[in-house]
């Protein structure tokens, strides 16, 4: 890719075609900017989470069906974004929509164990050859625990977290994600930065983001000392790489060291 | 939980994961052939469902050199982009996609479009 001739791209251009495509989408969103006046009385920044604000205002949705969704406006679109890597089944799927109706009547919430997670447990057991599952309302939950449990279990307090990578979002990860480039850090010594207000430095400081390029650099010795000091590494992986295709997890991973994964598991 | 069962029983199959594959090759052939047609800097680069164009000229390795060579500008204007026909795209710079075992051929072509149609209106 590097030998390719490339063309310079003019910021003026590119500033003219924004200018043009957001007053397109702009007028093609009426309803959701109504929508947006209506939110924001009652949700914070008028959205329930902060990864859905936009500005001038955020694309309300109604429903979705397979690769397809509209907004509140009616406007059909080919769905690519899939809940940030969560829905690889495709929206409505008729197996889960099923499934979930047979639930509905037979009740939903009781505090107890069912069949449903037996199976669930049991498939997951045979696709990744691990031996025990716990499960948990969302990957900020798994890498939490998993992150108490390498704590409890090797008496260390440090992590390891790959440097602007998202992995969940409780205090012990929120750290160096979203970094301007001037804020990194030297290569082999990145900084811990926390993300945003509410997160202690000291916090932040347990978590480390540079020992991933120090043990390339360093090689064995510095496997060594990332086995001595650090408790769990923190990684995580996009939908559709959930097979395991032969390989054991486990097998990168330094002796000792708990693995987290910000996409709902958790082992160590 | 009896949402999960399915999913992993009936929907996320073997079969299933082949198809992701096929489609996400689709996608990632025809977003480098469009950088290529029109002389782009950056390329495209997925693994399994998810992938992305990133307007790097140089091969993103980390975060640093990531950031370092981000086209924040560019990246948002192909979010506009897709927007605009009708093709609902990962909000951010640079988020990648995820394709569905519903997606079809025709849905990755209708990506492929408005991402050659940004190109040319860019190069024009």
């Amino acid at each position: 890719m590097s030998t390719r001739t490339t063309v310079e791209i003019e910021r003026a251009r590119i500033a003219e075609l924004t200018e043009r495509e957001q007053r397109r989408l702009d007028e093609s969103t009426p309803a959701s900017r109504a929508m947006f006046e209506r939110a924001r009385q009652a949700l914070a920044g008028g959205v329930a989470s902060a990864y859905q604000t936009r500005e001038p205002w955020p694309i309300y949705l109604e429903r979705g069906v397979g690769s397809k969704v509209w907004d509140v406006d009616g406007t059909e679109r080919i769905d690519f974004h899939n809940g940030f890597g969560s829905m690889p089944q495709g929206h409505a799927h008729p197996a889960i929509t099923r499934a979930v109706t047979e639930r509905m009547e037979l009740g939903t919430h009781f505090a107890a164990p069912t069949e449903d997670a037996v199976i669930v447990a049991e498939e997951l057991q045979r696709r990744w050859g691990l031996p025990r599952w716990r499960f948990v309302n969302s990957g900020s939950e798994a890498t939490m625990d998993a992150i108490r449990i390498a704590r409890a279990h090797t008496r260390r307090d440090t992590i390891v977290k790959i440097f602007g990578s998202y992995h969940g979002h409780h205090d012990y990860v929120m750290v160096s994600i979203g970094v301007p480039y001037h804020r990194i850090g030297i290569r082999d010594s990145y900084e811990s930065l926390p993300y945003g207000g509410g997160i202690p430095q000291s916090v932040a400081d347990l978590t480390d983001p540079g020992a991933v390029q120090r043990r390339r650099r360093d090689g064995a010795a510095d496997r060594a000392a990332f086995r001595r000091r650090a408790a769990a590494r923190v990684r995580d992986h996009g939908a559709g790489d959930d097979e395991p295709r032969g390989r054991a997890p486990r097998a990168r991973l330094p002796r000792g060291c708990a693995r987290a994964d910000a996409g709902g598991s958790a082992c160590c | 939980m009896a949402a999960a069962r399915p999913s992993l029983t009936e929907v996320l199959t073997p079969e299933a994961y082949e198809l992701l594959e096929a489609r996400e090759e689709r996608l990632l052939r025809g977003c480098q052939a469009v950088i290529e047609r029109h002389n782009l800097p950056g390329y495209a680069v997925g693994l399994g469902a998810k992938g992305c164009v990133t307007f790097s000229p140089e091969p993103v390795v980390d975060y640093e050199s990531f950031k370092a060579n981000q086209d924040g500008e560019l990246a948002d204007l192909a979010w506009l982009y897709n927007m605009n026909r009708r093709i609902y795209m990962t909000p951010g710079r640079e988020e990648e996609w995820t394709l569905t075992v519903a997606h079809s051929e025709e849905d990755c072509d209708g990506f492929v479009a408005a991402f050659d149609e940004m190109a040319a209106d860019l190069t024009a």
